[in-house]
């Protein structure tokens, strides 16, 4: 009868460990699984970022080859009068 | 996919009067500005930043011990690099006291040209011109020095006053 029970006991321990580690390991797939879509989603999403900034940039640069064409030199006189120690009475 | 930002249309939108309010833009455009201590020599910042960025990801920082003259045109010209160049910039670029960040000359050149467009946008200024304005007069409307009005008359194409 001790023996029977015994049996059982440990036929049901068995079946107890093999379910808990098939159910670990379930959980583990679908971690890995969550952790790559995240990874996915967030490439993606990067990737669509990257793509707009780089539209909207040529954009941007194709609006300021439209402006009248000012010379390099000329550019830069104007930065250095505007940067100089007198160039500006905008307040702090 | 998300529609690009119009970043120009943004920039107008803000210069229909003078003088050209930058911080205006930054917040339309989505990027935080900030003003610190820089080492000597630096005179601003654009960095890729997702927690002290704006919407936009980008915080600009502005040596705090330039003088306002330099910090504004130190703020266009960062504005500049956004709207034309953030898509090759990775974390961030430090442009020197000479405007070079470590991007190719025609670059920096491009965000010069466009910074003084910003801040002296042609065609505000053919307007308030065609209204008889002196040279003095609208460099003090633009808040920026008569030398610096002069030379954008110059290279417009239109009379000094």
């Amino acid at each position: 009868m001790l023996a029977g029970l015994s049996a059982m006991i440990t036929v049901l321990g068995i079946g107890l460990a093999t379910i808990a580690i098939w159910g670990f390991s379930q959980i583990k797939e679908e971690a890995r699984q969550a952790a790559e879509r995240v990874a996915r989603d967030e490439t993606l999403r990067m990737s669509v970022k990257m793509n707009a900034e780089r539209q909207s940039a040529a954009e941007a640069r194709a609006e300021l080859l439209k402006t009248p064409g000012v010379s390099d030199r000329a550019v830069q006189n104007l930065v250095d009068a505007l940067t100089a120690s007198d160039g500006s009475q905008r307040p702090e | 996919m998300r529609a690009p930002l119009d970043t120009m249309a943004v920039i107008a939108e803000h210069q229909r009067s003078a003088p050209v309010d930058l911080v205006a833009i930054t917040h339309a455009l989505g990027i935080s500005v900030h003003t610190a201590p820089l080492g000597n020599g630096i005179s601003g910042m654009l960095k890729r930043d997702a927690v002290r960025g704006g919407p936009s990801g980008f915080e600009i920082v502005l040596n705090s011990h330039e003088p306002p003259n330099r910090r504004q045109f130190t703020l266009a010209h960062e504005i500049a690099h956004f709207v034309l160049h953030r898509h090759l910039i990775e974390s961030g670029l430090t442009d020197n006291k000479l405007y070079r960040s470590g991007l190719p000359e025609p670059e920096e050149v491009q965000a010069n040209r466009l910074a003084a467009e910003i801040l002296m946008p042609a065609k505000l200024i053919r307007d308030y011109h065609e209204d008889g304005l002196t040279t003095r007069h609208l460099a003090e409307i633009f808040s920026v020095s008569e030398a610096a009005m002069r030379i954008r008359l110059d290279a417009l194409g239109l009379p000094q006053q």
